[in-house]
């Protein structure tokens, strides 16, 4: 098995990372998870991102070199209303300015905690949907104030 | 006075290469969409976790209409769907909790929490058992990749096909609708 992780877990890991950060930087108390089981675990709100599948075409005719595209979702599950919008909205806004891909690895003689080198960017391609979900007319207390992103982005 | 006639050639030509084509992108969007309930379908199979009894997969269907002039295919209509459509969608918990029984075991077993994988078939008696869901359904996305999926392929379709348009009567017009052929689809339906 490598020491470093692959490319999409790369971006997957990168993503969660910038996100977090931006987010424990402006908001207080929000979890933020890359699980959706965990989001039942935890108190609102909660933002789950996750990797949801790769695209990999030839980058062009003839070439070895994959051109891969990535689709993340970004699960939104909040307190209210206002909060689900405010929330949407500050994502997307953090969203725009491309972040930075760091090829991860696990610590040294602690496989639990991880390492990061930066290198390179991971850009945004598409903001494919932005979206409240209305999962069911009498929904359980975490799925009533539901919000989707789903973006497709690129290792640049 | 100078008297001019003038005749314009092809232009009858380019009217029916029009209709030809018209047709011939109508006849493959009802292909498409029959391909598209085959796909989503599919989607729905292969993420299943417990033995499912197809009735979301059976509920989605193929519709065709004409709204004014404009002919549309649809697939899928959310009255005709059961109600947790949205749920097995975006993932989330099915309330209430419900009498039944599992097909098998017959009684909830609490060990097997997010691991069996028989059926849970809802009685409403209350002789059966009371089941409440611990674990919420993970996101199957089937709507979402079955979009993606079509939008590739019909994309696919007028990349690989208006590079054969020729240029006659008028600019950009295509000369047979036989170029319009959906060869992936025809041998879905085989």
């Amino acid at each position: 098995m490598a020491n470093y992780f692959q490319q999409a877990r790369n971006v997957e890991l990168s993503t969660i990372y910038y996100l977090e950060q931006q987010i424990n930087a402006s908001w207080s108390n929000v979890n933020v998870v890359k699980s959706f089981t965990q989001v039942y675990d935890k108190p609102l709100p909660v933002v789950c991102i996750q990797l949801d599948s790769a695209a990999r075409d030839r980058l062009e005719i003839g070439s070895n070199t994959l051109d891969n595209t990535y689709t993340i979702t970004i699960d939104i599950f909040a307190r209210s209303d206002g909060q689900r919008i405010d929330l949407a909205d500050f994502i997307i806004d953090k969203l725009k300015d491309n972040w930075v891909y760091y090829i991860h690895s696990h610590k040294s003689g602690s496989p639990t905690e991880l390492e990061r080198t930066a290198d390179g960017k991971v850009q945004l391609l598409s903001i494919i949907e932005d979206r409240k979900l209305e999962i069911l007319p009498n929904p359980e207390e975490k799925d009533r104030f539901r919000h989707l992103i789903t973006i497709s982005v690129k290792k640049s | 006075m100078i008297k001019i006639n003038f005749e314009v050639k092809g232009l009858n030509e380019a009217i029916n290469d029009v209709k030809k084509l018209l047709y011939a992108v109508d006849r493959g969007l009802v292909l498409l969409g029959d391909a598209t309930v085959e796909k989503m379908r599919e989607n729905i199979k292969k993420s299943a976790h417990r033995y499912s009894s197809g009735r979301l997969g059976n509920s989605i269907k193929r519709y065709i209409g004409h709204t004014g002039k404009i002919f549309w295919v649809g697939v899928g209509k959310i009255s005709e769907l059961p109600k947790y459509w949205a749920v097995c969608e975006w993932g989330g918990y099915i309330p209430p909790a419900n009498l039944g029984y599992f097909e098998e075991t017959g009684k909830p077993i609490s060990a097997l929490r997010g691991k069996g994988t028989e059926r849970w078939i809802h009685t409403g008696n209350r002789k059966d058992f009371l089941l409440k869901p611990k674990t919420p359904i993970r996101p199957l996305r089937y709507i979402f990749h079955t979009v993606q999926w079509v939008r590739r392929i019909w994309s696919g379709y007028w990349a690989s096909y208006v590079s054969k348009i020729q240029v006659k009567g008028l600019p950009f017009l295509p000369t047979s609708a036989a170029s319009f052929g959906f060869p992936w689809l025809e041998k879905s339906k085989r």
